[in-house]
């Protein structure tokens, strides 16, 4: 708690000093609420089976397009799991999970609210997304990424966020369900009223779907610090697990 | 191998259901998640790495034979935020008695759903 007041009390700082006068409107930068402070991940019981890898024990509504792909990926989790020596998922060559894909993954993240701009910084490969909240529209100089370019805006304590410009490398979830460069992912932020940081997420994108879907994550707000956990660190796991599948009495 | 595990095996499936075990990427393809075994040795080594925590110890067989043996665990993260364990939960020597999934192939290895230090006491799982 008395870190979070902290990081407000010198965000509210930054603010003055930073923003020359007139440059900006009054509360420009200014957030709906206070979403700061390292969260992890918080599964309901009926989510058990499948929440760490999906967000619907079910299959969205994919294309033929999409179809084809989910069919040729050799996921580590879910119905289809192969070994981790065996799979093609392209985050065990350490490529970014991308959004929203990145919520699976079981480690912490920490939110840091600065003026116009909400910073996750997550521990997982200490990968980062970084929301401006402070006007900007997307930008159209970039190559396809693959966290995605995300702008937000505040509607009262929701802090609601359009990500766009992915590349089509990477799977919206862990069992492997593809995605295009059209993606687009809406998110709509809260902290609810069991005080979980709630994630309502809008899935788009008309060459991999048929229609839009939704899913949803919640965190819980824990007194840690976000640590370090670096993929390439997983070659030598991969290593160990090899040598146990090859092994012969 | 076949001998001393016979010996050593302990109510198969038990753990089932107890929410100690953790998914892991393809564990249920390295390891049978539906069995339970417990093996009791003394530490060899212990990595308090990412990805997976590892524990190696020595099990002695009935005819006097030593192996050792092998047993992941989830990060060393998770296991201090949880567990309160630490890099230097473990020093060579330590007796440990763990509980855990075995290999599909018969590889001396676990994936760890219980850990008991050399009193008993319960290290993980066990509650």
């Amino acid at each position: 708690m008395a870190m979070r007041s902290l990081t407000a009390a010198i965000a509210a700082m930054v603010t003055l000093v930073a923003l020359p006068a007139g440059a900006q409107t009054a509360d420009a930068g200014a957030h709906g609420a206070d979403l700061s402070g390292v969260w992890t991940g918080h599964r309901s019981p009926e989510t058990r089976s499948f929440g760490g890898w999906a967000f619907h024990e079910e299959l969205p509504p994919m294309t033929d397009w999409a179809m084809q792909r989910y069919e040729t990926a050799k996921p580590t989790f879910g119905p289809t799991s192969v070994s981790v020596a065996d799979t093609n998922d392209p985050v065990y060559a350490c490529f970014p999970p991308g959004t929203p894909r990145i919520y699976f993954h079981p480690f912490p993240m920490e939110i840091i609210q600065l003026p116009g701009r909400v910073m996750m910084v997550f521990e997982y490969d200490h990968l980062i997304r970084q929301i401006y909240t402070d006007g900007r529209g997307h930008r159209d100089d970039l190559a396809p990424g693959w966290m995605g370019d995300s702008i937000g805006h505040w509607e009262g304590e929701t802090l609601v966020v359009e990500t766009t410009n992915f590349n089509d490398k990477t799977w919206v979830d862990r069992r492997g369900v593809p995605h295009s460069e059209e993606l687009r992912v809406l998110e709509r932020i809260h902290v609810n009223d069991e005080g979980l940081l709630q994630i309502d997420i809008t899935v788009e994108d008309p060459v991999a779907f048929t229609e839009p879907w939704t899913g949803q994550r919640f965190y819980e707000r824990v007194d840690w610090t976000v640590e370090e956990f670096v993929c390439m660190d997983n070659v030598t796991f991969l290593d160990f697990e090899q040598d146990i599948l090859q092994f012969e009495e | 191998m076949k001998t001393y595990m016979k010996s050593t095996v302990l109510a198969l499936g038990l753990i089932l259901g107890s929410g100690v075990v953790t998914a892991h990427h393809g564990a249920s393809v390295v390891y049978d998640l539906s069995q339970s075994m417990t093996m009791t040795g003394s530490v060899t080594d212990f990595q308090f790495v990412n990805p997976h925590v590892l524990i190696f110890f020595e099990v002695e067989a009935d005819d006097g034979s030593k192996t050792v043996w092998s047993a992941g665990l989830t990060s060393p993260n998770r296991l201090a935020r949880s567990d309160g364990w630490s890099k230097d939960m473990f020093q060579p020597g330590d007796t440990v008695t763990i509980t855990g999934s075995p290999a599909r192939g018969g590889a001396p290895s676990l994936w760890v759903e219980m850990v008991l230090d050399g009193d008993g006491k319960p290290l993980l799982g066990g509650d």
